[in-house]
């Protein structure tokens, strides 16, 4: 990770995926003229999370987190850019007190993913990491025994649109890769690992459907999981079961190899 | 600038538009009806996963780089539910809402 490096990385993988995206990458300059965002206060209709949750944790020490800063103009340009539009064009993102697009700079300083291989990395680092960025924002979220997401339960009501859009922010400051398909090695990997956990669940007495030919599974993107031949379940039932049976490799595939055993989750 | 290097700049663009592989947004959602009972939420995604019950009020976030199952208990009665995920995608076959007791 190169937490000060995020905008040249950003700019080294737009070249790569295309030069179309670089077009919309002039956002990436910070402080540049005629800048489409300020630090504006949050609507009175939504209250700032500090003023109304516990003082947030000390900020990790190699942080340069920074706060909610409100896109104020040009907002619509930067939903599509976060995703938010529906491809029937309709906006799917946080709204404010008034009905209006609720959206964030990027949150920066937890780490720059932009040059990683996702399907190498470990995914409960990402989670922890987003994670850790809304709690520096006040949000109470809290992670999943498993690490691999977080709830928002205990985010009170009237911020709940506030903790989304900074989730988002704080997502956006990972800067994490376009993500592309896993390549033929990482899927025959994915594969192995998936059988593993197939027998993993068969051991628990889960009826569980044989595993397709590599041939199949590319077909099929990779969706195919021998969690998708289990019933609905008590939730609690399936973290447990999750947890037996981690549905990826405990520390991401880039710690795991063919042969290796699977490793249930402390 | 001439039209032929137009055209060429028109045809790279294109080209590389076509070879980005189509992620990023699915979303799946619906309505269920648990009477005093909770709402789970179960969801077969790839990459950022919000979990919204009811719909557009989240509850859970989740990332993985690639296809995972995913069981969100919520203590919620409200009829209405999605999953969103902006990056990524949502397998709508895999993804319901179901019942569970107290």
């Amino acid at each position: 990770m190169n937490p000060t490096g995020r905008c040249l990385g950003r700019v080294s993988i737009r070249l790569r995926i295309g030069v179309g995206a670089l077009l919309v990458t002039g956002a990436c300059v910070p402080g540049r003229a005629g800048d489409t965002t300020a630090p504006v206060p949050i609507p009175p209709s939504l209250p700032t999370a500090e003023a109304t949750t516990p003082a947030p944790p000390p900020a990790p020490a190699a942080s340069t987190a920074g706060g909610l800063i409100r896109i104020t103009t040009d907002v619509m340009e930067r939903a599509r850019r976060y995703g938010l539009i529906a491809p029937g064009g309709e906006y799917v993102g946080p709204v404010d007190g008034n009905g209006d697009p609720l959206i964030f700079e990027p949150i920066t300083g937890y780490g720059d993913f932009s040059d990683a291989d996702l399907f190498e990395v470990d995914p409960t680092e990402i989670v922890a990491l987003q994670a850790r960025c809304l709690q520096d924002q006040g949000f109470p979220v809290r992670l999943d025994p498993s690490g691999s997401g977080f709830d928002f339960t205990a985010v009170p009501p009237e911020q709940n649109q506030l903790a989304f859009a900074a989730s988002i922010a704080c997502k956006e400051g990972l800067h994490l890769p376009t993500p592309t398909p896993p390549n033929t090695d990482q899927r025959r990997e994915q594969l192995a690992y998936l059988t593993l956990v197939g027998e993993c669940l068969r051991e628990r007495g889960f009826d569980v459907a044989d595993p397709p030919s590599l041939d199949e599974f590319i077909e099929l993107d990779g969706a195919w999981s021998p969690y998708g031949s289990l019933p609905p379940l008590d939730p609690a039932a399936f973290e447990e079961l999750d947890r037996a049976c981690p549905q990826w490799p405990v520390g991401g595939y880039g710690a795991w190899d063919p042969g290796d055993l699977l490793r249930p989750r402390t | 600038m001439p039209r032929r290097t137009l055209t060429l700049i028109t045809a790279i663009l294109l080209t590389l538009t076509l070879t980005i592989p189509a992620w990023g947004y699915g979303s799946d959602s619906g309505r269920i009806d648990c009477g005093s009972n909770n709402i789970a939420v179960h969801s077969s995604t790839r990459l950022d996963t919000y979990i919204q019950v009811p719909s557009g009020t989240t509850v859970a976030y989740k990332w993985f780089p690639d296809w995972t199952h995913y069981t969100k208990a919520t203590s919620k009665q409200r009829p209405s539910w999605r999953v969103l995920s902006l990056d990524g995608q949502v397998n709508v076959a895999g993804t319901y809402a179901y019942c569970y007791g107290q």
